[in-house]
């Protein structure tokens, strides 16, 4: 299995303010003092290894322009017409998947049992941070390790976002390693620990990257759609 | 309005919850929620009407700006924070004087979904706005709704999905609660749900943000 892992320490990481601003929808500069506050707070308490780990498996793809399908070995993906037309000159991909960890995950569940809410919701969005984070930092190291190649990366993208069947996480993950990273699939398809991502990467000659895609998605409820960092 | 109800109300708004507190950073050493109620009650005001006079005209105002975008999940959270200061005080005391709440609300996220963020705003929403809330946590199934059910005969029912892969789950809970109870009144949400899922499924109220939990629960009550 072409497999690459990286694993992730705190210090590889810089939060800042601005980003979980972002994604809680603020202006970069708005964020409640008590806030910042709560965040400082909780970083302290963060463990020296938060186990936050990542990695992606490239495969070559068959891609069915007629039907918008993408096949990884015996696997199908039908990620919806337009996130297919960002994979549609791919020569392989890169499924993905990342996780912040079993730490965030239960410091935010823990804080919300006792009834703290707001401190809760705030490590909870310290988590989406720091998953995306960690997967901006593998898929900037991907893209500097295939440019010696003359090869290009799209955006990552992910089942759940832009139409795709969430159901299809289940196929991606038969793709990788039983526990990859971590990261086990429920029932519903529901990543655990919660704060993981993953996705597939289109890779090749002629794929291109964009900056910013979110205007492309018609989804009025995903976090990600005011933040402008999201790749 | 008794100024000291009208400061309780703005208090509630802006999310101060005691003297100590420094958010928000413009009330820094004034009384919050918690000294406010203290004085009200130690002034000769009922629980019901602190309830009804101050906590949910502060909470409504920062449903109604959440719903219209000038507030985030932050300021809400900080607003319910500062009511259940409030309540801490009020909660001991509605027993005692025979209030009766608006009502009474039970909400769960559904069996196999783990979120429960935005579960929780709307569960603080409506008991900011005078209800009483049984949350029955995540992953819920049809048989604990309905067990719930029995238990509160009157309550209205809320239920939240954020998976695609659950709203099939949300929909067998409602099609349960219904054979079980035709006419109880299910209310449902969550980023992937919309109206035309809510009258498929034939739940009877979709709402998009908490407020329009409390204004179709006002509706019920009324």
């Amino acid at each position: 299995m072409n497999l690459t892992q990286y694993q992730f320490g705190l210090n590889d990481f810089d939060l800042e303010l601005a980003d979980i601003a972002s994604l809680m929808g603020y202006p970069a500069d708005q964020l409640p003092t008590e806030i910042a506050d709560l965040m400082a707070q909780e970083q302290q308490l963060f463990p020296c290894n938060p186990e936050i780990l990542g990695g992606y498996r490239l495969l070559p793809c068959e891609l069915d322009l007629d039907d918008h399908t993408i096949q990884l070995e015996q696997s199908i993906f039908s990620p919806g017409r337009r996130n297919f037309s960002y994979y549609k000159r791919a020569e392989q991909i890169a499924v993905f998947a990342c996780s912040a960890g079993h730490y965030i995950a239960k410091r935010s569940k823990q804080l919300m049992a006792q009834g703290l809410l707001l401190e809760g919701y705030v490590v909870d969005v310290m988590g989406s941070c720091l998953v995306e984070q960690a997967m901006n930092q593998i898929q900037h190291r991907l893209q500097q390790d295939l440019a010696s190649q003359g090869l290009k990366i799209t955006n990552r993208y992910s089942p759940g976002y832009c139409s795709w069947n969430i159901a299809e996480q289940r196929a991606l993950f038969d793709l990788l390693p039983d526990k990859f990273c971590g990261i086990e699939l429920t029932e519903s398809c529901l990543m655990m620990p919660i704060k993981s991502i993953s996705g597939l990467i289109g890779v090749g000659s002629r794929v291109r990257f964009r900056e910013h895609s979110c205007e492309q998605c018609n989804s009025t409820t995903c976090i990600y759609r005011q933040t402008k960092s999201h790749t | 309005m008794n100024e000291l109800l009208a400061q309780l109300a703005h208090c509630i708004e802006f999310g101060k919850v005691n003297k100590d507190a420094p958010y928000p950073p413009d009330m820094k050493g004034q009384d919050g929620a918690d000294e406010l109620t203290q004085q009200l009650l130690e002034a000769g005001h009922s629980a019901s009407d602190i309830l009804s006079q101050a906590l949910i005209i502060g909470m409504e105002k920062i449903g109604v700006k959440f719903r219209d975008g000038q507030v985030f999940v932050p300021q809400v959270l900080m607003s319910a924070k500062a009511m259940e200061a409030a309540m801490n005080h009020l909660k001991p005391l509605f027993a005692e004087e025979g209030s009766a709440r608006k009502g009474t609300f039970i909400i769960g996220t559904v069996e196999g979904d783990l979120h429960d963020i935005g579960k929780n705003l709307v569960a603080m929403m409506v008991e900011g706005n005078g209800y009483e809330v049984i949350d029955l946590g995540v992953d819920v199934s049809a048989e604990t709704f309905i067990a719930e059910m029995e238990k509160h005969p009157g309550a209205a029912v809320g239920l939240s999905a954020l998976l695609t892969t659950t709203m099939e789950n949300m929909k067998n809970i409602v099609a349960k609660i219904k054979q079980a109870e035709p006419d109880r009144p299910v209310c449902i949400g969550g980023a992937p749900v919309n109206q035309e899922f809510c009258d498929q499924i034939g739940a009877d109220s979709y709402n998009p943000d908490p407020q329009g939990v409390v204004e179709y629960l006002n509706r019920l009550a009324s």
